[in-house]
């Protein structure tokens, strides 16, 4: 390697290497030799004392530098800092970037899912937009958030970043999981850190120029559907004689399946991307441009992305570093309305209630339209109305950051980073003056949000290593956070000409409104580290926090942690043992904070805003609470990582957290003017077990065959609530908070089937005997819960010369939901001008039917017959790929990669839940946007 | 050079400590802290708007709290394929949960607090006025903050508490009593004849407190008055069943000259070619001299809509998820003008089943608050208080005292200007007070009284299905007893409140 540094450490006695890579260097006996490249890990070579018997010596020594750490697999990713990959007492999971790089989804959060033990990833939509809602090692918090902190390139960002990112850009991701890992960013980091990292280039490396591209469709990823069709429609209407007056025979030649006409089943979706890394001894570059393009596959829902980015690293003297790091990215996109709103003119929901016998298009192929009465529906004909009330934002988002790393004595580390991440939505719905059901009136609704978020870190590191193996590493840090929210929004109405629809071409503006809201954090923090010979490992850390959100007097807080790893493989009596290539034992303890509440719940606060007679007023809007302070979760973590044989390695995990002074929304009387404050109070723990495997079945020179598996358990239990209460029944939603039970347990009626005498309902009473009367007093816990404590992942791996064929599998167990399509499409009367569940044509008729499903006009109840099991089995991802074979490609002399592969993502799903999606994470599912299924082909160049 | 660094270094470090109190406090930019809102009468007025501002929302006047009780009674048919949005209601199917409910009991919860904070306050604003115009504002803003704590807290005890009984009130519960924004305890219910005694007190206050000018008492105010007052006293009295008080409460409203009886038959005015009675304008438009409160409404600053369960128009059909009751419209004769003005003629709704009914029209939209752009909001400003109630009142009120001539009269007055052609009547006894119960009926149909005088009256009632109506609640029968005349104390409130007696009907 040319231009290497190597230097006699703690004088300025040094050489570079030649071109061939060549060096020599006089030094004293005993001196040590520091060899360095930008980019490279520092390399240290003691020269002997006893090598040298007199005099002069010449010794050889060939230093081979390793790239460093972040171009590494074999690194892990730490707070403020890298670590060798099995040098680490935390829990660390490390998610292999080549998996997220080629996930054909818009946001790479999906694709961690089943990837990492402990790590819940599900979506609740399939909207291309859509972000994933990830939990850490189970439910840490009930009111104040269960988030992770997310961390790219050294600044935290909110979830929603994930959809700016190209997954392409990211080198390495890891997930931070037990105290050891995560204390050192205190204050936020109860729900564990993710932590992202971009690619950059290599020093004294030649350009590389990579393009990779892929295009394919989506579908629906499951899609039960139980609507009745024409015929079975018209039999429930004659048997209930609904409507009389009907002509059945015309209404006979129209047969609609909704699902078909509302869905999508090729919606395409493309990507491209172009970069370009590379780099000389004193400054290294990654530069990448990037497209990308999905259709949902409900109308109305489409997302498009451009970004950019450029990192860059520049050695500008000896003893200092700068480096930046921007992204630029643009998205354009529209998302479907789905959900609780049930509205029956918007398509998601709409789908289940139109009835089949109606067609959304005219004989001659165009839309039925409302405006001409060719739309025989209640109503909106659900496609016409997306037709004329479009929506679509705009996000333009900046991610950029500057370091500056000072190296001012020998093993010291100053460095400063300077970070700014910016977003800003604009968003335009609008309302077409020619739609008779917008009453011919346009109207443009138009809003604008701004997110600001600055972030300071200045960190000092000092490594220190004494004879003896004994080596410590120093942290001190200092880090300040400031966050600022804007919005804007208004209606303007008037507009005549469906064409050109704005503000100005409106006539009056008839609401608006605007918010701007800040944050703060200020912190220091420090960590300590051990290890003696690689054998021994302890860790301590320290971080003091202080936020805005909290009053004067309780805004600081204390978080540390403590942890030790015994590398048992070092051990001289493992040594000999062959057939163990790896065993170590962790352990952690410490604590670590939650402050995701409202900016402003600590302040007695009189605000703006109520108005009357078009008088401004001001009304009392907080009662505040000054005492409020941090939720604090404390986590014991013991591991074991084990590798046999060099083909399987096991590792396991156990964790133990209590989550104490929790920021709780409590309900208070609503006398008081509120229904609920937030208070210090409660109590919850999370217990599991990580199990993660992978073992190499079959190796040679030209097949490989891999398993992989992970499997993680969470027992979650509340310890304490508030106010002295054991339990508080949680609005509608069907669960209740009970000490001794989890979060999210359902607490219901009991559903006990049908009176086969009369066709009436039953229940079960707390009692457990049979009742024909609903009574909130018969609630019980159902020992379901909508959280599930299971969940894994597996797959394969089969590599055969330049092939490669995976599959991964993804599951969740025990989860719950309650299934509130049900209650529309199984009303037994109750929306009887809506198609309904051809289910209902199995309903209790005549005396002496058994049957489940009540006779007409029995209401449904909130009780458990809606209740399904949401658990799933899922074919996350099938990847099938060809590379061209070096020897073909050396040839060509600048080709060095050519690789060309098909993929399908949700491809094959199993679950017993007879919804449209089984995948979600709340405790209803409410005519929500299913998820899709992709099928891609992709080629890759490398130059 | 790296000295330089360390010095930057180190300013940099201290600029950073130094700004660090400023860094950490935040205030956002719409509110003020607590202490030093309202000092001034300048702000004792902004919060006044405040309290007002809350009488829009959509748990009080201008919806739930005027429909939900008209709901559960027996006054309309929700049509098969309604939005079942308050079904549960119709069917007699109320939940501790329901979220309505909850929603009225905390926005009247919400503006008694609003209240309490404004009187928390007083004495720090007038230390600070010393002129007599001044004073005079701030015992009106006062007697404001009185009067609309007394009205939320009569609201609250109609619909939480069972009839009162004046020999057992001490021993039947009330409502829990809140007077001070400040209170950090959270009472439980005291007894109703304490409830009663808190609403009339804050009566009087109020009552002792507005003055009695040229300019108030006037028709169509958005703002407590003394007649507004004794409107609310006439009522409280009637539930209360202090029928000399009711009566003379209403007196004093009835002859308050600027009040008189709209009436429903003689053209008034035109609006979109068409001719309407005084009356009919006041169910359009909002304004006639027999509304004594109204919460007022402007293009921007509407309230929720009355009218939507009734109509839910769509610019090209009708989806109304309730139609009146066959049985209430025909207890109007046909030269009773309220039956065309309350009641749509024969439409067809556009549901697949297509059935054609008379819609509720008593509050379809006021043209005014839309601009006159024919963009319908489908508000009406709810009139909390019009002269035929008080007429009505001190009607039943003289029945109660064994006035049958009396009672006879105002009966008689309040028909001749809804009536065209009427001949007075002579009735007494049952008769009588049958038609004081009947006129109730046409006269505040759908205004949220229909629950209460069931409950009062202790009467339960039969409905009679029509055709395209939800089964099996369109013929539900129910008993004058039904725990659910009173509603349930929300679920909230009895995990919130330790100790808190429930209802029956929580159960």
């Amino acid at each position: 390697m040319a231009g290497a540094t190597v230097i006699e450490a703690g004088t300025s006695n040094g050489v570079t290497t030649l071109q061939d890579g060549s060096y020599s260097i006089r030094v004293a006996p005993g001196a040590t030799i520091q060899f360095s490249f930008m980019g490279y890990a520092t390399l240290e070579y003691r020269v002997s004392e006893s090598a040298v018997t007199e005099g002069r010596a010449t010794i050889t020594y060939n230093a081979a530098l390793e790239p460093n750490a972040l171009a590494m697999d074999d690194v892990v990713v730490i707070g403020y800092g890298v670590r060798k990959r099995g040098t680490v007492a935390g829990s660390v999971s490390t998610i292999d970037a080549e998996a997220l790089n080629s996930s054909p989804v818009a946001s790479f959060d999906q694709a961690l899912q089943g990837r990492a033990t402990g790590v819940s990833v599900l979506t609740g939509s399939g909207e291309p937009t859509a972000v994933a809602k990830i939990q850490i090692r189970g439910t840490n918090s009930i009111t104040a958030g269960t988030d992770p902190l997310i961390i790219v390139d050294g600044i935290p960002v909110s979830a929603d970043y994930f959809v700016s990112l190209n997954p392409n850009d990211i080198e390495n991701s890891s997930v931070l999981k037990d105290a050891a890992s995560t204390a050192i960013y205190g204050s936020r980091a109860a729900n564990g850190v993710i932590l992202v990292t971009t690619k950059r280039g290599r020093a004294s490396a030649k350009p590389t120029i990579s393009y990779r591209m892929q295009a394919g469709f989506s579908d629906l990823a499951y899609g039960k559907w139980e609507a009745m069709n024409t015929e079975e429609r018209i039999r429930y209407e004659q048997e209930l004689n609904l409507n009389p007056d009907f002509n059945y025979d015309v209404l006979r030649k129209t047969n609609t399946n909704w699902l078909k006409e509302i869905y999508n089943n090729s919606a395409v979706l493309q990507s491209h991307d172009l970069s370009i890394a590379g780099g000389s001894n004193e400054y290294n570059y990654y530069l990448s441009g990037s497209f990308f393009t999905q259709d949902g596959i409900a109308p109305q829902s489409d997302f498009s992305r451009y970004s950019l980015r450029a990192n860059l690293d520049v050695k500008a003297a000896k003893w200092l570093k700068v480096g930046m790091t921007n992204t630029f990215g643009y998205e354009s996109y529209e998302t479907a309305i789905a959900g609780e709103g049930y509205y029956s003119n918007t398509p998601i929901s709409a789908a289940m209630f139109m009835l089949p016998y109606l067609s959304p298009y005219r004989e001659d192929g165009k839309l039925a339209s409302a405006n001409d009465g060719t739309w025989l529906g209640t109503g909106h004909n659900p496609l016409e109305w997306v037709k004329y009330n479009p929506s679509r934002a705009k996000r333009y988002n900046l991610l950029s950051s500057i370091y500056l790393e000072v190296n001012p004595i020998e093993n010291l580390v100053i460095r400063s980073q300077g970070g700014i991440d910016y977003a800003n939505v604009n968003g335009k719905s609008s309302s077409s003056p020619d739609y008779v059901l917008n009453n011919y009136v346009g109207s443009v609704s138009k809003s604008a949000s701004t997110g600001f978020n600055l972030t300071l870190t200045n960190t000092a590191n000092y490594t220190l290593r004494l004879d003896e193996g004994h080596n410590f590493n120093f942290l001190l840090g200092q880090e300040m956070i400031d966050n600022r929210a804007e919005s804007l929004g208004y209606v303007a109405r008037g507009q005549t000409n469906s064409l050109i629809m704005t503000t100005s071409t409106g006539t009056e503006v008839r609401s608006w409104s605007d918010s701007w809201s800040s944050s703060s954090y200020l912190s220091v923090f420090s960590r300590a580290e051990y290890n003696y010979k690689g054998k021994y490992f302890g860790e301590a850390t320290y971080r003091c926090d202080a936020s805005s959100k909290f009053g004067r007097n309780n805004r600081w807080a204390d978080f540390w942690s403590v942890g030790a790893m015994w590398d048992i493989t070092r051990e001289d009596f493992l040594m000999d043992i062959s057939w163990i290539d790896m065993a170590q034992l962790s352990s952690s303890y410490g604590t670590s904070g939650n402050s995701s509440i409202g900016n402003y719940v600590h302040a007695a606060l009189v605000s703006g805003g109520p108005s009357y007679m078009d008088i401004a007023g001001i009304a009392p809007t907080t009662r505040g609470k000054d005492k409020l302070s941090w939720e604090k979760t404390a986590a014991f973590n013991f591991g074991l990582k084990t590798g046999f044989l060099n083909r399987i390695t096991f590792n396991a995990e156990f964790y133990h957290k209590k989550t104490t002074d929790m920021l709780l929304s409590v309900p208070v009387s609503m006398t008081t003017g509120y229904t609920h404050e937030t208070h210090n109070v409660g109590s919850m723990i999370n217990r599991g077990v990580e199990l993660e495997l992978h073992g190499v079945l079959l190796r040679n020179k030209d097949f490989t065959w891999s398993v992989n598996g992970n499997v993680s358990y969470n027992y979650n239990e509340i310890t304490s609530l508030f106010n002295g209460f054991s339990k508080y029944e949680v609005g509608t939603s069907g669960t209740m908070l009970k000490v001794g039970r989890a979060y999210g347990d359902f607490y219901m009626n009991r559903y006990a089937g049908v009176n086969p005498v009369n066709g009436d309902q039953l229940w079960f009473d707390k009692d457990g005997n049979i009742t024909d009367e609903y009574r909130a007093e018969d609630k019980v816990f159902l020992g379901k819960n909508f959280i599930a404590p299971w969940q894994g992942g597996f797959g394969t791996d089969f590599r055969w010369k330049g092939l490669t064929f995976s599959a991964f599998f993804t599951w969740v167990a025990d989860r719950w939901v309650w299934n509130n399509d049900r209650y529309m499409s199984e009303s037994n009367g109750l929306f009887d001008g809506q198609n309904q569940s051809r289910r209902l044509l199995d309903r209790w008729k005549k005396p002496g039917d058994i049957t489940e499903i009540p006779r007409h006009g029995q209401n449904p109840q909130f009780d458990d017959r809606y209740l399904e099991d949401a658990s799933f089995l899922r074919l996350k991802n099938v990847t099938l790929s060809y590379s061209l074979p070096q020897s073909l490609l050396q040839k060509t002399k600048f080709i060095s990669v050519v690789r060309v592969f098909a993929q399908a993502q949700n491809l094959w799903t199993v679950t017993k839940f007879t919804g449209l999606d089984p995948e979600g994470y709340a405790n209803m599912y409410q005519a929500n946007y299913p998820m899709s299924r992709q099928f891609t082909f992709g080629l890759e160049l490398t130059f | 050079m790296r000295n330089r660094l360390y010095i930057i270094s180190i300013l940099l470090i201290s600029l950073l400590s130094s700004s660090c109190k400023d860094f950490l406090e935040k205030t956002p930019e719409t509110s003020i802290p607590e202490g030093e809102a309202m000092t001034t009468l300048s702000d004792a007025i902004q919060v006044n708007t405040g309290i007002y501002s809350q009488l829009l929302v959509n748990g009080l006047y201008s919806s739930q709290l005027t429909i939900l009780p008209d709901i559960q009674a027996d006054f309309i048919l929700p049509v098969v394929g309604y939005s079942n949005t308050t079904g549960h209601f119709f069917r007699w199917d109320i939940l501790p949960n329901n979220t309505y409910v909850a929603n009225v009991y905390a926005s009247l919860y919400k503006l008694i607090s609003r209240c309490n904070f404004f009187l928390d306050n007083e004495d720090k604003v007038r230390e600070n006025i010393s002129s007599k115009e001044d004073k005079r504002t701030m015992d009106q803003l006062t007697a404001d903050a009185y009067f609309l704590r007394a009205l939320a807290y009569s609201e609250l005890i109609r619909l939480w508490c069972e009839d009162y009984d004046p020999a057992d009130a001490r021993n039947q519960l009330g409502v829990s009593i809140v007077t001070s924004y400040k209170e950090k305890k959270t009472p439980i219910r005291s007894s109703l004849f304490d409830s009663y005694q808190l609403v009339r007190g804050n009566i009087n206050r109020a009552d002792s407190l507005f003055t009695v000018t040229e300019t108030n008492n006037l028709p169509n105010s958005v703002v407590g008055n003394t007649a507004a007052v004794w409107s609310l006293g006439a009522r409280v009295c009637l539930y209360m069943k202090d029928y000399d008080k009711a009566a003379e409460y209403a007196t004093n409203v009835i002859e308050e000259k600027n009040y008189s009886l709209a009436n429903a038959f003689k053209p008034y005015a035109t609006y979109g070619g068409q001719t309407f009675s005084e009356y009919g304008i006041m169910w359009l438009f909002d304004e006639s001299s027999e509304v004594i409160f109204r919460i007022g409404m402007t293009e921007n600053d509407l309230g929720a809509s009355l009218s939507t369960p009734f109509h839910r128009y769509n610019y090209v059909n009708y989806l109304p998820d309730y139609i009146p009751a066959p049985w209430v419209y025909n207890l109007y004769s046909s030269n009773d003008y309220r039956r065309g003005t309350f009641f749509s003629a024969v439409v067809e709704t556009g549901y697949p089943h297509g059935l054609q009914t008379r819609l509720v029209t008593k509050y379809f939209t006021n043209p005014n608050l839309d601009g006159n752009t024919g963009r319908m909001t489908f508000c009406n400003m709810p009139k909390v208080f019009r002269l035929s109630e008080q007429y009505l009142i001190r009607a039943e009120a003289y029945y109660n005292l064994n006035r049958p001539a009396d009672a006879m009269a105002d009966l008689n007055i309040l028909r001749a200007e809804r009536i065209d052609g009427y001949t007075n009547q002579n009735l007494t006894g049952e008769a009588l007070f049958d038609a004081i119960k009947t006129e109730r009926i046409k006269e505040l149909y759908m205004e949220g009284f229909r629950l209460m005088d069931l409950k009062r009256w202790h009467e339960g009632f039969t409905r009679t299905p029509e055709e395209n109506t939800v089964a099996p609640a369109n013929s539900l029968t129910v008993d004058k007893d039904d725990p659910l005349f009173t509603w349930p104390i929300p679920q909230h409130e009895m995990t919130a409140v330790k100790g808190m007696q429930p209802n029956k009907s929580n159960t």
